[in-house]
């Protein structure tokens, strides 16, 4: 597509510019629907900067484009719906996570936001609920601590894992390292703990709360998990989500979950979330994994926990290190259950 | 947790100024990536990174050149997909320039959308509603690319001469960019 088939009449304004409105106009046209060459590009870059009148009718049409998705995902209910609803994956590029994962969260927040939703769209952002992050890990920095559980708040500790860059087929998602997982805690007996390579990390929810200004949310966690081996393993891996008045740096020994988990005793604070899937056969896409958890007013902490697992029981314990499951890209992200400020 | 009332309370004034500057911020990536996709990667990244730096921001100065500064950044340090602005027109672009808050452009261009002609309203939200292309779009309808191109930008044409008409008329001091 050549920018000289576009029509744009707006002028810019020019100073003591010598610029071509039009042809500038359609140039940066043509960059916001990414359908400029390369000759045309360079022709818009030099433009830009060259002409400060350029730049000023960059932002003006650059700011329009960009308010336009805000507001068309605001407006989606009052715009004009004659034709079949859009899917948003056409345009995304093969192997994107991305439509996977909103669709995703779509399904699981609307069981979550069932009290806020309404409120929500009412008026706290333009851009519809509002979902914050709150943390994201993508093992640019370093690994877990090898230690049972984490010794200290936000950060990730578990068992025997290792920061890579691309391997075995499988490349990073985002930046140049993933985390391996590399061995069980507990080898020696037959639950998930002799099977799967485990991570965690406690978070303060008086600070998640803090993010959204309110004290009733809802948490979503997202990880995106890849398997060298393919689908013949037929393994597993999974997140949970855990909230819970106990302060988990104060637990140890191998009752710590037991405890965590006894929901019946504990019922105006627990809550958990917990999704397993089954590691698909495609080590060029990382698989998108997430729960949300609505969490209890009198909840003080969040669990997370990542998980893969790394051996069937009646696989030596060899085939650890022969083949790798990774996860990266854990977000944690906060959304209100109602406004805190419009 | 483990920080006083006082930087508690900055970091919520702080990530509440975030909030509001928050489309201006979306619209500034999208403009400086061309990718929705990634401009909301740069948002989430700039929050986290204003969350990260709050106890450094004086309440009370400029927080658009502040959070502008970071958002620059940001975008720089992003792998962007071909096309893309090559760092040197993007330190161009960004310089002395800041996302103001959007509130009365947006809800300016809210208005305008209904008044928008129907069939450059369907443009509208299949092109930002539903993320498509005008390849795709064009597929759509059954159109050829050129006319949803030209169509494109004349539905943002109508668009940007009804939210100035609008600022206009409410006397709301027009944001330069």
């Amino acid at each position: 597509m050549s920018a000289g088939e576009w029509d744009a009449t707006d002028t810019p304004r020019g100073g003591g510019d010598t610029l071509n409105a039009g042809r500038t106009a359609a140039l940066i046209e043509a960059w916001l629907d990414r359908q400029i060459e390369g000759p045309e590009l360079a022709e818009l870059e030099t433009l830009l900067l060259e002409s400060a009148a350029a730049r000023a009718a960059f932002w003006e049409r650059g700011m329009l484009h960009g308010l336009l998705y805000e507001a068309a995902k605001t407006a989606d209910g009052s715009l004009d719906a004659a034709v079949p609803a859009p899917a948003a994956a056409a345009s995304r590029p093969p192997g994107s996570r991305w439509f996977s994962l909103v669709t995703s969260l779509a399904l699981l927040l609307a069981g979550c936001l069932l009290g806020g939703l309404a409120a929500a769209q009412a008026g706290l952002t333009a851009g519809g609920p509002l979902s914050l992050l709150f943390s994201r890990e993508s093992f640019e920095d370093g690994r877990p601590e090898v230690a049972f559980l984490p010794k200290t708040l936000n950060t990730w500790g578990g068992d025997a894992t290792e920061v890579v860059g691309a391997q075995q087929g499988v490349t990073p998602p985002d930046g140049g390292k993933m985390l391996r997982f590399v061995g069980p805690s507990k080898p020696g007996s037959e639950n998930l703990a002799t099977k799967a390579s485990e991570i965690w990390r406690f978070i303060d929810l008086d600070q998640a709360r803090g993010l959204v200004a309110t004290e009733a949310i809802c948490v979503e966690l997202t990880a995106f998990f890849n398997d060298a081996r393919g689908a013949d393993a037929a393994a597993l891996c999974g997140i949970t989500l855990v909230a819970t008045d106990i302060d988990p740096r104060e637990l140890s020994g191998e009752e710590w979950l037991e405890q965590l988990t006894l929901a019946e005793l504990r019922p105006e604070a627990m809550a958990i979330a917990e999704v397993r899937e089954i590691f698909d056969s495609q080590r060029s896409t990382w698989q998108p994994v997430s729960a949300a958890l609505s969490v209890p007013s009198r909840a003080r902490y969040l669990i997370v926990h990542c998980w893969a697992e790394i051996r069937r029981t009646d696989e030596p314990i060899i085939e650890q290190t022969a083949a790798g499951r990774f996860v990266d890209d854990i977000s944690i992200r906060v959304i209100p259950n109602q406004p805190a400020w419009r | 947790m483990g920080q006083s009332p006082e930087a508690n309370r900055q970091l919520r004034e702080v990530q509440a100024l975030f909030i509001k500057h928050q489309p201006a911020v979306r619209a500034m990536a999208i403009a400086l990536t061309g990718d929705f996709s990634m401009a909301e990667d740069i948002v989430q990244e700039t929050f986290i990174t204003v969350t990260e730096k709050a106890g450094s921001f004086t309440l009370g100065t400029n927080f658009s050149a502040w959070v502008g500064t970071i958002v620059r950044y940001k975008v720089l340090q992003k792998h962007r997909p071909w096309p893309r602005l090559s760092s040197e027109v993007i330190e161009s672009l960004t310089a002395g320039v800041s996302p103001e808050a959007e509130d009365d452009r947006l809800s300016a261009l809210l208005t305008c959308l209904e008044e928008l002609p129907p069939r450059a309203r369907e443009l509208i939200r299949l092109r930002y509603y539903g993320e498509h292309g005008p390849q795709e779009i064009a597929g759509l309808l059954t159109r050829s690319v050129a006319g949803v191109n030209a169509a494109l930008v004349k539905a943002r044409d109508l668009l940007r001469g009804c939210v100035r008409r609008k600022l206009a008329a409410e006397e709301v001091p027009h944001v330069s960019w």
